[in-house]
């Protein structure tokens, strides 16, 4: 990935990530879990998705994909309509979800993604992911 | 065997859950790539089958770029052969197409082309629809995706 696609899947991460964690501090327990989840999968950007993965794809690279390679292309559908990022834990085990509907008008712009994935340390393990992804 | 006008006639206003014997029918999915793959018998990639341990490796395709990139005859829809009946339509921005290959980003669709027709699922209305022609179907999608740079590819599926 180019450094500036880099850069763009981190602001992509960072917008995602902020508003939760800024306020995680008085929100009940189930958004903390949401941000333990999301704190999880951020975490792991680097790792490589295995091949054999349903979370595998064509994101930015040919080659081997990195978790931030799927984020930052799952989530660069969610600048307008209506959206929402969730996550939950329950043990070492989560699941983040990346839902999109378009606005009025655009309701046939829709897209999910729903991630998978066993926790180690407070950090995903790609090696674990599943995928529910479409279209 | 190939489709026929008649098959795809009588998937119109179903649901997916009328055409998915495993029942991966939840509707915040987009289920375009999951209803052209059930109809053309496609099993390229993840299938709606493996989304349960009980009916892995069953059923048909449910992602676009995964039929698309593993597709032997394909490319921009103004290069097909004859446009013949039964040619998958992909609708996406060519900003998701590099050499040839379909990223997995979301703003993507896929229909079937039949007799100038295109069959698709809408993921608005839950239930497969028709749209009159080919441009029809490239504006309805513009509009969707709010972006007027939307491209048709085509996919012989058979």
């Amino acid at each position: 990935m180019s450094n500036e696609l880099r850069k763009h899947a981190a602001c992509l991460l960072t917008a995602a990530v902020l508003p939760i964690a800024s306020v995680a501090q008085n929100l009940p327990h189930d958004s903390m879990d949401m941000a333990t989840a999301l704190r999880a999968l951020i975490l792991a950007g680097s790792q490589v998705i295995p091949k054999e993965s349903s979370c595998d794809g064509y994101y930015f690279t040919i080659g081997k994909a990195t978790v931030a390679d799927m984020l930052a292309v799952r989530m660069s559908g969610l600048d307008s309509g209506s959206n929402s990022v969730t996550g939950r834990c329950e043990g070492k085990q989560c699941a983040v979800e990346i839902r999109h509907r378009g606005g009025e008008g655009r309701e046939e712009d829709v897209s999910a993604t729903t991630i998978r994935f066993e926790m180690r340390k407070g950090v995903a393990r790609a090696s674990t992911m599943q995928c529910v992804m479409t279209p | 065997m190939p489709i026929t006008f008649s098959a795809l006639q009588a998937s119109v206003g179903k649901s997916i859950a009328d055409l998915c014997p495993n029942n991966f029918s939840t509707p915040a999915e987009s289920h375009c790539a999951h209803y052209v793959s059930h109809m053309l018998d496609l099993r390229l990639g993840l299938l709606c089958g493996d989304m349960a341990y009980t009916t892995r490796r069953s059923g048909a395709s449910i992602r676009v770029d995964e039929i698309y990139n593993r597709l032997l005859r394909k490319g921009p829809w103004v290069d097909c052969p004859d446009c013949s009946d039964g040619l998958l339509i992909f609708v996406t921005s060519p900003q998701n197409m590099t050499n040839g290959v379909m990223r997995s980003a979301p703003a993507k669709h896929v229909g079937i082309h039949y007799a100038g027709t295109v069959f698709h699922f809408s993921n608005s209305l839950h239930k497969v629809v028709t749209d009159p022609s080919v441009e029809a179907f490239h504006s309805k999608f513009q509009r969707a995706y709010g972006r007027p740079d939307l491209a048709l590819y085509f996919g012989a599926a058979q």
